[in-house]
C-alpha cells in the first residue's frame, strides 16, 4: 500500500523534492498485474530455474528482450563466458546405517552438496569415523560442529572418502542452493542438517555407522548473455532517434539480475523472489518512464545473467558504462519487511540523496543494509551505484514460489524505482 | 540526515555506505545460528579476488550480506 508523506522538515527535504509535477500521475500507473504475470512467466517450468548457461536462462533472456522492445527500446543482448559454476547432474544420495537400520536422508531437506566439494558421481559406502581418528583413508569423516575446514584438510591428507559436516536450514526446513563460492577440496563434502550430525554424532558413538553418499556436482564452463536496453526518454528525445544521447539528461541505468540457481535434476526452483520479482518491478518501471518521463534522462535497463555465479554479469558489464552514470540495482522486490535495504557505493552520495527523496515521495521506508549483488560491481567500476532490496521469500529454494511475492512489494518497489528516476531527471548533475 | 516519517531513510543516511552485514546472500535471509561459521565466512555472490577490492568487496568476503527485509531465518549460503 502505498502512503504519500509529507517532508519531515526543510533541512531534511530539498525544496525540489515538495512537488514533482506529473510525478503521482506516474506513479499511479504502476500495474501490479502486469509485474506479478512477469514473475510468473519467469518462474514457469520452460525456464528451469533460469541458471545461467542454461536453455531456461537463455530463454529467459530472450523473452525479456522482446519485453525492453515492446517497450521501444533499442535492444542489446551481450554474451560472454563464465567459468567454475557448480552443476549439479544428478540428485545426490547420503544415506546411513548402523548394522540394524538404513536411513535414507533427503536432498535439500536433510543434506546438500556443500560448494567446496570434490566431485563423486556414484554412490560409495564407507564407514564413518570421528575427524580425530588416525587413519581416515577411504573413510567418511564426521567433522565436529565449527570445525569443517580443518576436517577437510586432515580428510583430503589422510586420503578419506569425504566429509559430512552440520548444516542449518531455513524456516521452512530447505537448505538453500548455490552455484558459486569458494574452492572445492579434493574430497567430497556434504551438508547435513544439524540435528542427523547430532544423531550420526551419537550414533557412531554407540556402534559402527556406514555411510553410503555421492556428490554428483561439477564445475563447467557456461555461456551467459545480459540484456540491455536503451531508451533516451524525455520530450523531443525519441523524436531524434534511440542513438541520440537525451541532451542535458541523466544518464540513469537500472539493473537487476534475471539468472537463477536453476532446478535441481529432480525438483523445480522457480526463483520467484529472487530475482524475477526485481526484473518485473525494473521492468515495470521502464515501462511506466517510458510513457510519462518528458523531461530528458538517458535511461538504459540491464538484465543481467550470471549473477548467482558469482555477480559475472555486471563485472561484464560495469566497466562499459559510462563513467557519470547513475546505477540502482534491483535484487529482490518479493516481501518487504520494514524498510528496504539500501547499500550505496562509489560516487553515490548525491544519488543516495535522491532516493531518500524517493523514498519519502514514496512512502517507502529505507535502512542501510549489506546488498551483495550486482551493485557492488558497478561501484567498484568507480560507477555511483546503488543496491536495493526488498526481500526473497523461500531464497533459493524449492519453496521460492510465485505466490509468495507480494503484489504490494512489487509495486512499492516500482514506484521507488520511478520516482528516483524523475527526481533525477529534475536534477542536473 | 534523519528522517522520522515512514518514508525515506531511518538512520543516517551515510550509512548506506557501510552498511552492517546481515548475514544471507545477495539480499538473501541471514543464517542460521546452526550453520557452520566458515561455510558462511566465504563469498557467495563473487570471487573477491577478481573484482576491484572496496569495502564492500571486503565485507563481502568476509560475510555474505543480506537485507533484514528478507525476511526468515535460512542456512546460509557456500554449503
Amino acid at each position: 500500500m502505498l502512503r504519500m508523506s509529507s517532508p519531515p522538515s526543510a533541512s531534511a527535504a530539498p525544496p525540489e523534492a515538495a512537488e514533482v509535477p506529473g510525478l503521482m500521475a506516474a506513479l499511479e500507473q504502476v500495474s501490479a498485474g502486469r509485474m506479478l504475470d512477469c514473475v510468473t512467466e519467469l518462474a514457469a517450468d520452460r525456464y528451469a530455474g533460469r541458471r545461467v548457461g542454461t536453455p531456461g536462462g537463455r530463454a529467459a533472456a530472450s523473452w525479456l528482450a522482446g519485453r525492453l522492445r515492446a517497450l521501444g527500446a533499442e535492444v542489446r543482448l551481450d554474451p560472454f563466458d563464465v567459468a567454475e559454476v557448480r552443476e549439479l547432474y544428478r540428485t545426490p544420495v547420503l544415506r546411513w546405517s548402523d548394522g540394524r537400520q538404513t536411513r535414507p536422508l533427503e536432498h535439500r531437506r536433510d543434506f546438500v552438496e556443500h560448494l567446496t566439494s570434490a566431485e563423486l558421481p556414484d554412490p560409495r559406502s564407507a564407514p564413518l569415523v570421528d575427524a580425530g581418528t588416525a587413519d581416515l583413508g577411504g573413510c567418511w569423516v564426521l567433522a565436529p560442529a565449527g570445525e569443517w575446514e580443518q576436517a577437510c584438510r586432515r580428510a583430503e591428507a589422510g586420503g578419506a572418502l569425504g566429509v559430512l559436516t552440520a548444516r542449518g536450514t531455513d524456516d521452512g526446513g530447505w537448505m538453500p542452493k548455490m552455484i558459486a563460492g569458494p574452492a572445492r577440496h579434493a574430497v567430497a563434502v556434504i551438508g547435513v542438517r544439524a540435528d542427523l550430525h547430532r544423531r550420526l554424532a551419537d550414533a557412531l558413538a554407540a556402534n559402527e555407522v556406514t555411510v553410503t553418499a555421492s556428490v554428483p556436482l561439477r564445475a563447467v564452463a557456461a555461456g551467459a548473455v545480459n540484456v540491455h536496453g536503451h531508451l533516451p526518454l524525455g520530450q523531443g528525445v525519441r523524436r531524434e532517434g534511440v542513438e541520440q544521447e537525451a541532451a542535458g539528461g541523466p544518464r540513469v541505468l537500472l539493473t537487476a539480475h534475471f539468472d537463477g540457481v536453476g532446478d535441481d535434476p529432480e525438483r523445480r526452483l522457480p526463483a520467484a523472489a529472487d530475482n524475477a520479482s526485481g526484473v518485473a518491478a525494473v521492468l515495470e518501471a521502464a515501462r511506466v518512464l517510458a510513457a510519462t518521463l518528458t523531461v530528458p534522462v538517458d535511461l538504459r535497463v540491464s538484465f543481467l545473467d550470471a549473477e548467482e555465479a558469482g555477480a559475472r554479469g555486471s563485472a561484464h558489464h560495469a566497466p562499459a558504462v559510462a563513467p557519470d552514470t547513475q546505477v540502482v540495482n534491483l535484487d529482490g522486490a518479493a516481501r518487504l519487511h520494514q524498510a528496504a535495504a539500501v547499500e550505496a557505493g562509489g560516487p553515490a552520495h548525491a544519488l543516495l540523496a535522491v532516493l531518500d527523496r524517493a523514498g519519502r515521495r514514496t512512502g517507502v521506508a529505507l535502512r542501510a543494509g549489506a546488498m551483495a549483488s550486482d551493485n557492488r560491481r558497478y561501484a567498484a567500476a568507480g560507477l555511483a551505484a546503488i543496491g536495493v532490496g526488498m526481500g526473497m521469500p523461500g531464497y533459493q529454494t524449492p519453496a521460492e514460489t510465485p505466490d509468495r511475492v507480494e503484489a504490494a512489494t512489487l509495486v512499492t518497489a516500482a514506484r521507488l524505482l520511478v520516482a528516483t528516476v524523475w527526481l533525477l531527471a529534475g536534477t542536473r548533475p | 540526515m534523519a528522517n522520522e516519517n515512514t518514508g525515506g531513510f531511518i538512520g543516517d543516511l551515510q550509512e548506506a555506505f557501510t552498511p552492517p552485514a546481515a548475514g544471507g546472500c545477495c539480499g538473501g535471509p541471514a543464517p542460521s545460528a546452526s550453520q557452520d561459521a566458515a561455510a558462511v565466512a566465504t563469498s557467495c555472490c563473487g570471487e573477491t579476488s577478481e573484482a576491484e577490492q572496496t569495502p564492500q568487496d571486503e565485507d563481502r568476503a568476509q560475510a555474505p550480506a543480506g537485507p533484514a527485509a528478507a525476511g526468515g531465518a535460512s542456512g546460509g549460503c557456500c554449503g
